[in-house]
């Protein structure tokens, strides 16, 4: 959790271009894995990603979900060893546990909450927050070389 | 200096391959005696990074990841589970996973496109880019994309 706070608060070194992540911590290995802290912004969450890198293999280590306003650490999520890295991977299980915790919060008040909304709103969200750079980029590369005849603004 | 853009040589470094036609990075092998390595091939505007497992027998198709060179981003990637590697194979999925992120793209904002068109225009141009000598492509998008 220190290391969450401290990372929030601290400058970005870089951007890892395995993840397409902005990067706050990064400490190599004996083993020559690069071990990283990188950092999603979705409105007043933060998400930190904890990878490692190694050659020719990237491996999600763990997922922490921070409130930024309050620096309420909103969910650690463990992950099991060997997991690879993909951002698809990583929003699947955000969205997962972004979604338990709602539905759980709405039942604790006795309200209805419609999950396939939820659901949906969710994935929206947090698909902006991943891909929608990447989008934008394909879209301007594709005009670029002619594939697409419309500019997107 | 392309590969410096995305970080791509901080781990290693690259060396062009004939029989590969691809820049090569330095392999770590595991105690299991697995050695893994990336290989990177340019197409016009992009760079494609593939993660391989080569083992006793097969070797494997780990990962593949594509950059934009002007947006300096990562457009998309995959991860692959036991794939035996495939130069076709390659080539195909780098078309279809371009293919994907651009018609995913055109509708959210709402621009009518034709899968078939892209496929097709995809598929020429990266044939042609992963036939053409990867030192004289890297040369030539250096000078396009990084002057």
């Amino acid at each position: 959790m220190e290391t969450a706070i401290s990372c929030i608060s601290g400058k970005p070194i870089g951007v890892d271009e395995s993840t397409g992540m902005i990067i706050y911590q990064s400490y190599h290995s004996d083993s020559g894995i690069n071990y990283m802290i990188g950092m999603r912004e979705l409105d007043d969450l933060l998400i930190l990603e904890q990878i490692g890198e190694g050659t020719a293999v990237t491996f999600l280590c763990g997922i922490k979900i921070i409130r930024k306003s309050t620096k309420d650490l909103i969910a650690d999520i463990l992950v099991d060893n060997n997991i690879h890295y993909t951002r698809q991977t990583v929003l699947e299980m955000v969205r997962k546990v972004l979604f338990d915790i709602i539905v759980k919060e709405f039942r604790m008040h006795g309200k209805h909450i419609d999950m396939d909304y939820l659901y949906e709103k969710l994935s929206d969200i947090l698909d902006k927050c991943y891909f929608e750079k990447s989008r934008k980029a394909a879209m301007d590369w594709a005009y670029d070389i002619g594939i697409i005849k419309i500019k997107t603004a | 200096m392309m590969f410096n853009r995305f970080g791509l040589s901080t781990n290693s470094q690259y060396s062009y391959s004939e029989v590969a036609n691809a820049f090569i990075g330095e392999g770590y092998t595991s105690q299991a005696g697995n050695t893994y390595f990336n290989a990177i091939k340019l197409a016009e505007g992009i760079v494609v990074k593939e993660d391989i497992g080569e083992g006793y027998a097969y070797t494997f198709l780990n990962g593949l990841r594509v950059y934009g060179i002007k947006s300096n981003t990562l457009l998309c990637e995959k991860y692959y589970y036991s794939r035996v590697y495939n130069k076709s194979f390659v080539k195909s999925e780098v078309i279809d996973m371009l293919t994907n992120i651009i018609i995913d793209a055109a509708e959210k904002e709402k621009i009518q496109v034709s899968s078939y068109e892209i496929h097709k225009q995809l598929n020429a141009l990266i044939e042609k880019s992963f036939e053409t000598d990867q030192r004289k492509m890297l040369e030539s998008q250096s000078q396009k994309y990084l002057m």
